[in-house]
């Protein structure tokens, strides 16, 4: 293989010019930007070698005249300098490491800068090139299928998660999920989508407790620590610029099966002679009923013929109410990224700004995403070298502008549920937007209309046309670090960190609006002289909320690294942290708002009013508003130290210990440590080794603590006000939240890592193996307790779990030369299970929730056992006592943890990715194929509970069981005659309905173009890169038999396929 | 720029020292970590903070529910039962059976607790002349509410008061201490019904007259609670005695002419607008039971009157031919009356009368509670010279007058003690035939599975 060399060659220029004055320089490394002590400077004219010191310094008197330095390091490519000594007293050199494929990784954990070589733990280095393999608006998702051990759990949507992401399985019950985010030096609260992807320069995943146990009570989850671009000492200036526009496909809306229209219709007419209906039809509040059922009423009362009415329902057949959501709600989105970044910097400053631009178009018609970032970040250095002052500013504006709620909003409010209609026309053939019903009978609107009130139809599409709401979030970060090199090696660092995130929501209902009309009119009434009161004044009804979190970080750091004997090499931190975030948030709401001229009106929240639909019920009129105050503190003291002999040997350790406002005096003034330590030994940088085939081989181990942090515990006996007065007393009131608990304490997760790192081959493969066991251990659980103490449940540190897996890359260069081909291969595999948790639920927890159960993943699919079809009914048949059975309260009732059937765990115990990259002269190719493994989740299937109150519901119902025989082709259970709520819950829970997750996708494809300088002199620029990529592109093989998507089972659709263009320059 | 040597410490000391006194001054601030960490979370130790407990009306006013369900006020038709939670269901029709978990056992303790909290922490607080009347007011309530959660559970989790076995049968644990660790025990009925009547006669020293609010005690709501558990345990001495001693304060009715039949509850919302007879605000456990129209017992609608004016006011036709019940105290539809109120405290005071054979004393009050109840001019005041006519009159009328507050269920329990005045209650449910003979154990309910795992105290006979 050759090897492409590459010399990069800088250096800088301090003005003046001192004929024959002293000449001083320094030699760094110029990835790492780290010294290089014992590099040979020769310098023929005047016959004179130097040897850089331990800092890289180097100085001399030179003679008079242009001479030339020859620099040589060992590993290093060899660097000839022409020099004027008239214009310049100081030089830098930086040397490039040989090898570019060996290029030293540093790793980041938020505190230091590691070389990969000689760290013990288990990190994960994400370079800029692999994240920009990826187009997206957001960072996050860009780790995907590139971390081994990292996995995002797809379709699940907690929204008190910040991500989707688990590192090594769950190690917390009720505890927060989600990995620390670290940008730069300390952890961000806001948004993470809101950071520009443009922004970043590489991101390191610390994942045992080697890498993550500095960040102590928040790293039991792992860390993500991103480290934005920045720009470099001796740096010439440089442009970049990357655009990039994003095109998804309109989404599947007939993903999921549905009822079709005719059946659906043919169940209202068995449904209105059974008399389902009439509760709707003599309802006092004037509920709504669907125009079949309307006309089967005309026709009941004889105002419209049979044949009529048939007629009018027949032209209903063909409606299938999605096609006019495909048409009026939804369309393709257009993501278009644009940003421009400048850096550079002389020997004693540097500097990166930039800024960027998205505007994001969704799927759902008058939905968008905007977002503007500006960044700025500034080094100088002082003293000489000795300090170095940086600052950073960076500042973010998005909106996000929600004005279609897709299909969820557009129900239709009867007594038997909410489902709308399927025949509903949002449109008539002329594109006319129409009403559907909705809440009220179309006769009674009509009546309501004459009567004076507003307009009351609701017009799906026009609401989302009138529709005005804002999401806005104003962020802001600012830095200010300071670093002193007191000694060579000793240094001291100050770093101050201040975030601001404002957030501004808003949601505009102008007197247009069906919810404003709706809310007005509800409240309206007509005096005999006819006359209209309106209790909620005319205008507008406006919704506000307003956020401010304030984070303030301070950090006093003191950084020790010496090499003795050049075989000796000792680094050390110690520090002292404050953190102090303080989010306060308050909703309002204004009546009769009118935009134009910013008026609002008083409303009398304290009265009741009757309702015009029915004058029997009143209502007061809705208030909104609330406030929020919360405050998070810690202090915390760390120290970590690692010591590396001959570059064989390295062993570290590392401690931490947090204090918080969360859990009250007693834990805090144990100050016990959450810490880790770890042994590495470069095997083969043994005199003894002589593996030839496998030069690389290293082997880890580490052991620690991380912790967790779950604020819904307090030690004290709490109480919370609740938000507003109590209704009927107009008092203040409170509710007892916590019994004391004095003992409680952090999680902490005890990590075991084994790691084994190699090259073999010619460094043609090279690889990670790495074994884990963690032990979650005093996870907050709950515990029950007799409620005649006065509570039901206990939590506390009661609970325990664990878990194990492997973490496995690999790259093979399976083709170098011009044309090249590389492979990448990640396989994951993650088990957990709970091992202490002392409360049982009932059978239908389990099957409900995530609840936890001794033995078992925390998420996890359970069934009851399902024994097929009665032949002669039918009826789904599952076991009770061993024996095949169909009392199903009586299967529900003597269900226990125990007795379900346990099918397996709900999220991939095994998955991973599998990425080859194709490259010829500047083409590239790679396509990523992902794989997720051992896991199970339920499909929905037919529910009678809607079919028999003409909810309809899924298609299964029309593959159902009908007739003796039929138990051979479905496994759909028959319709009772009556709803059986029990009968319903026992098949929809029952493992004929329980899937096997396992699939292959192919997840994206990315091609790109790139020309550079080097190869085309008569470029303007550095080089240029077009590219396209392709994501979402389809499953490749999955176990289940069904259309679903294994990750997507219950969605309303899988995300959308997307196509990217895009374009990358560097001036 | 050149450096010396000695410079550089020089600098490194000017960097320190900034650094050092910038984490002293923060590490010494010994608040720094004392902060809150959320505005809305309270640690209870100010009057404010205790009245706000006091004040979370869905916990502290709230009764059990089940009895109602399971006595002779209310039918359900049958597809409804398949909706109802299973404890609602399984009391409805009488089925031996012990629940998981149970609002009716959780909710008193929930009160017994925060009470509890609020006595030791009142009695923690500084003995400040300025808060002397708040303090009293809520050891006073706390004592009241403790009282009544101890009686709700009684009614419900242990057999009726008879003197004979009193000091033998299971009654309660009766938790003095909010500390949640201490281990939960039964106490006898006799002990049960001594803490009761302890609780409640403290109360009343520490009380005023007449309640600011209906949601809080006053000595009137303490003797009418007095009169309303005296009567329970057959104590007609005692019930009279605290009857007359809250008549005396208060004998106000409605006079029923004022309300208008609307098909909606006729009565104003009882804690916001204020209803005369409402001397205590109480609300029974939201039960499913409620949303799934039961219809009021044929035999107790037809005992009405045509001039009665209960009888067009308090019910409305719900389109089936049975008749739905809208005329709860609370002044809302859906919220049944769980509190205290005049009308009883005037049966409860006929009642004693006429059995110490005083009959015009009680027919005085009986009387006088009707005069409200019929349309003016058409009651004919009831006169009677047997005191056997007298009393089932009483009782009949105490059927009619008190639907839904959950005072049917203990008067079962009570007079089925006596042998001219037991009852079989049966109803048929889904074509079957279902029976409750008088003194059967599942008068007593069981006990929840999660106290008796919890505690280990012992089960109820099934």
């Amino acid at each position: 293989m050759k090897t492409i060399i590459i010399a990069f060659l800088l250096a800088f220029v301090i003005s003046e010019s001192h004929a024959q004055s002293l000449i001083v320089g320094k030699v760094i490394d110029s990835e790492t930007q780290r010294p290089l002590s014992g590099a040979t400077l020769r310098i023929n004219q005047f016959n004179l070698t130097l040897t850089s010191d331990i800092a890289g310094n180097f100085k001399f008197r030179p003679g008079s005249g242009d001479f030339k330095i020859a620099v040589s390091y060992i590993g290093y490519l060899p660097l000839t300098l022409g020099v004027n000594p008239a214009s310049r007293d100081s030089i830098i050199i930086l040397l490039e490491r040989k090898n570019n494929e060996l290029k030293e990784v540093v790793v980041s954990t938020g505190y230091q800068n590691i070389p990969k070589e000689r760290a013990t733990g288990s990190f994960e280095k994400v370079n800029n090139e692999l994240l920009n393999r990826r187009v997206s608006t957001d960072i996050i998702s860009r780790l995907e299928d590139v971390v081994p051990g990292l996995v995002f759990n797809r379709g699940t949507s907690n929204a008190s998660y910040q991500t989707q992401i688990s590192i090594r399985g769950q190690s917390t019950i009720f505890g927060k999920a989600d990995p620390l985010i670290v940008i730069d030096n300390f952890p961000y609260d806001g948004n993470i989508n809101n950071i520009n992807p443009n922004d970043v320069e590489s991101i390191t995943v610390l994942k045992d407790a080697a890498a993550a146990s500095i960040w102590g009570a928040k790293a039991g989850n792992g860390v993500i620590v991103i480290t934005t671009k920045k720009g470099r000492y001796s740096q010439p200036s440089k442009v970049s610029f990357n655009s990039s526009v994003t095109i998804g496909d309109k989404p599947d809306l007939f993903y999921l099966s549905k009822i079709s229209t005719p059946a659906f219709i043919e169940q209202e007419k068995y449904l209105f002679n059974k008399g389902l209906y009439n509760r709707d039809e003599n309802s006092a509040n004037k509920n709504p009923l669907t125009p079949v059922v309307e006309l089967l009423i005309a026709q009941r009362d004889g105002k419209i013929s049979a044949a009529e009415a048939n007629a009018q329902i027949e032209s209903f057949n063909s409606q299938d109410v999605r096609n006019d959501y495909n048409k009026y709600l939804y369309q393709q989105n257009v993501q278009q990224q644009y940003n421009v970044n400048l850096s550079g910097g002389t020997t004693n400053q540097s500097y990166y700004v930039s800024a960027g631009y998205d505007k994001n178009i969704a799927n759902l018609v008058n939905n968008q995403y905007n977002r503007v970032s500006f960044n700025a970040n500034h080094t100088y250095n002082f003293f000489n070298n000795h300090l170095d002052v940086g600052t950073g500013i960076s500042y973010i504006q998005s909106d996000n502008i929600v004005n279609n709620q897709g299909t969820t909003g557009i129900y239709f409010s009867s007594n038997n549920g909410s489902a709308l209609y399927p025949y509903a026309k949002l449109a008539d053939g002329n594109g006319n937007l129409l009403p559907v019903n909705h809440d009220y009978r179309s006769s009674f609107l009509t009546a309501a209309r004459q009567a004076g009130l507003l307009d009351w139809t609701y017009n799906p599409v026009q609401e989302v046309r009138l529709a005005n709401n804002h999401a806005k979030i104003t962020d802001y970060r600012f830095n200010f670090d300071l670093v002193y090199k007191i000694i060579p090696g000793l240094n001291a660092s100050a770093l101050y960190y201040y975030g601001r995130t404002t957030g501004l929501n808003s949601t505009v209902n102008t007197q247009d609006s069906y919810y404003a009309r709706d809310l007005i009119n509800k409240f309206s009434s007509v005096p005999a002289d006819g006359s209209i009161v309106y209790p909620v004044p005319l205008g507008g009804i406006a919704d506000f909320g307003n956020s401010l979190a304030i984070a303030q970080n301070f950090r006093g750091q003191i950084n020790y690294a010496k090499n003795w004997n050049s075989k000796n090499d000792l680094t050390a931190i110690a520090g002292y942290e404050i953190r102090n975030t303080h989010t306060t948030n308050n909703q309002y709401r204004e009546y009769g708002y009118d935009p134009e001229h910013a008026t609002v009106t008083k409303v009398d929240y304290i009265n009741y009013f009757p309702l015009y639909y029915n004058t029997a019920s009143t209502l007061q009129i809705p208030n909104a508003d609330n406030l929020s105050d919360l405050t998070d503190r810690y202090r915390s003291y760390y120290a970590n130290i690692a010591y590396n002999y001959d570059s064989r040997y390295t062993i570290s350790a590392s401690g931490r210990i947090d204090q918080s406002n969360l859990f009250g005096v007693r834990t805090n003034q144990k100050g016990v440590p959450l810490w880790s330590t770890g042994i590495a030994w470069n095997v083969s940088n043994e005199p003894f080794y002589k593996v030839a085939w496998l030069p690389v081989l290293k082997i880890r181990a580490t052991y620690g603590f991380n912790g967790n942090v779950n604020k819904s515990v307090t030690a004290y006996t709490t109480a919370r006000y609740n938000s507003g007065i109590d209704n009927l007393s107009g008092l203040p009131y409170a509710t007892i939240t916590n019994p004391p608990n004095p003992d409680l304490f952090w999680e902490r997760v005890k990590v075991v890592n084994l790691g084994v790192d190699f090259q073999a081959f010619n460094r043609r493969i090279s690889g990670t193996l790495e074994y884990y066991h963690k032990n979650g251990i005093d996870l907050i659980g709950n515990a029950p307790y007799a409620p005649s103490s006065g509570i039901v449940e206990f939590r506390g540190n009661l609970s325990n779990n664990s878990g194990y897996g492997y973490d496995f890359s690999v790259q093979t260069r399976n083709l170098a030369g011009s044309f090249k081909w590389t492979t990448n291969f990640l396989f994951s595999k993650a088990v957990d299970k709970v091992t202490d948790y002392k409360i049982k639920g009932s059978g239908l927890s389990y099957l409900q929730l995530v609840y936890p159960l001794e033995g078992r993943p925390l998420y996890g699919v359970y069934s009851f056992k399902s024994a097929g079809l009665d032949p002669a009914t039918g009826d789904p048949q599952g076991y009770l006592d061993g024996k095949i059975s169909k009392d199903y309260t009586g299967i529900i009732n003597a269900a226990t943890p125990d007795s379900l059937q346990y099918n397996g765990p709900a999220r991939p115990t095994m998955f991973g990715s599998f990425r080859n990259t194709f490259s010829f002269k500047g083409f590239s190719i790679s396509a990523n194929i992902s794989y997720r493994l051992g896991y199970y989740f339920r499909r929905s299937s037919v529910n009678y509970a809607t079919i028999l109150t003409g909810q309809g519901g899924h298609g299964d119902f029309e593959k159902r069981w009908m007739k003796p025989g039929d138990e051979a082709f479905t496994q759909i259970p028959s319709m009772p005659a009556a709803n059986n709520g029990n009968r319903n819950n026992f098949y929809m829970y029952s493992s004929a309905l329980i899937e096997k997750g396992d699939h292959i996708r192919l997840q994206d494809i990315n091609l790109s173009y790139t020309i550079g300088k080097d190869k085309f002199k008569w470029l303007p620029i550095t080089n240029i890169q077009v590219y396209a990529y392709a994501n979402n592109l389809g499953i490749l093989w999955k176990a289940t038999k069904t259309p679903l998507d294994p990750d997507y089972p219950i969605a309303q659709f899988p995300p959308v396929r997307t196509y990217a263009f895009g374009i990358r320059a560097d001036l | 720029m050149k450096l010396k040597k000695y410079s550089r410490s020089t600098y490194a000391i000017l960097f320190a020292i900034p650094i050092m006194l910038c984490l002293l001054s923060v590490s010494c601030k010994k608040d720094f970590l004392d902060k809150k960490p959320d505005k809305a979370l309270l640690v209870p130790t100010t009057v404010q903070d205790f009245q706000a407990l006091l004040n979370n009306l869905t916990i502290m006013n709230a009764a059990p529910s089940l009895n109602m369900i399971a006595g002779d006020e209310f039918l359900l038709p049958d597809d409804a039962l398949e909706y109802l939670d299973i404890s609602e269901a399984n009391s409805y029709t009488w089925e031996p059976f012990s629940s998981e978990r149970l609002l009716d056992w959780e909710t008193p303790y929930q009160q017994v607790f925060y009470a509890n909290i609020i006595l030791e922490g009142v009695d923690k607080l500084p003995n400040d002349p300025a808060t002397q009347s708040q303090r009293n007011q809520l050891k006073g309530n706390a004592l009241f509410f403790r009282a009544r959660a101890f009686y709700n559970l009684a009614q419900e989790f242990s057999k009726p008061y008879t003197k004979a076995s009193a000091s033998t049968d299971q009654g309660i644990p009766l938790r003095l201490k909010s500390d949640v660790n201490i281990k939960s025990v039964r106490a006898s009925v006799q002990q049960t019904y001594d803490q009761i009547i302890t609780d409640l006669n403290t109360a009343k020293t520490f009380l005023p007259k007449k309640p600011a609010l209906n949601t809080m005690a006053s000595q009137l709501s303490v003797n009418a609670l007095l009169s309303r558990m005296y009567l329970s345990m057959s104590d007609f001495t005692n019930a009279k005695k605290a009857a007359d001693e809250y008549l005396t304060a208060d004998n106000q009715l409605i006079d029923y002419n004022t309300l208008s039949a609307s098909g909606v509850n006729p009565f104003p919302q009882s804690v916001a607008t204020g209803n005369d007879e409402v001397v205590f605000y109480g609300d029974l456990i939201s039960a499913l039971f409620n949303f799934f129209s039961p219809y009021i017992n044929p035999a107790i609608y037809n005992s009405f009157e045509q001039n009665d004016l209960r009888k067009s006011l308090l019910f409305v036709d719900d389109g089936t031919g049975n008749f739905s019940f809208i005329g709860d105290y609370t002044g809302f539809t859906y919220r049944l009356f769980g509190g205290l109120a005049t009308d009883e405290v005037y049966l409860n005071r006929a009642e004693c009368l006429a059995r110490s054979n005083d009959l015009t004393a009680a027919l005085k009050d009986l009387n006088l509670l009707l005069t409200n109840r019929y349309k003016t001019g058409t009651f004919t005041p009831i006169v009677s010279a047997n005191a056997d006519d007298v009393l089932a009159r009483i009782l009949l009328e105490r059927r009619k007058e008190l639907i839904a507050r959950g005072t049917r269920w203990s008067d079962l329990r009570r007079l089925n003690l006596e042998d001219k005045y037991k009852t079989t209650l049966s109803r048929v449910v889904k074509g079957k035939l279902v029976s409750l003979p008088p003194s059967d154990n599942k008068y007593v309910f069981a006990i929840p599975n999660n106290e008796i795992s919890g505690s280990g105290i012992p089960q109820n006979p099934r």
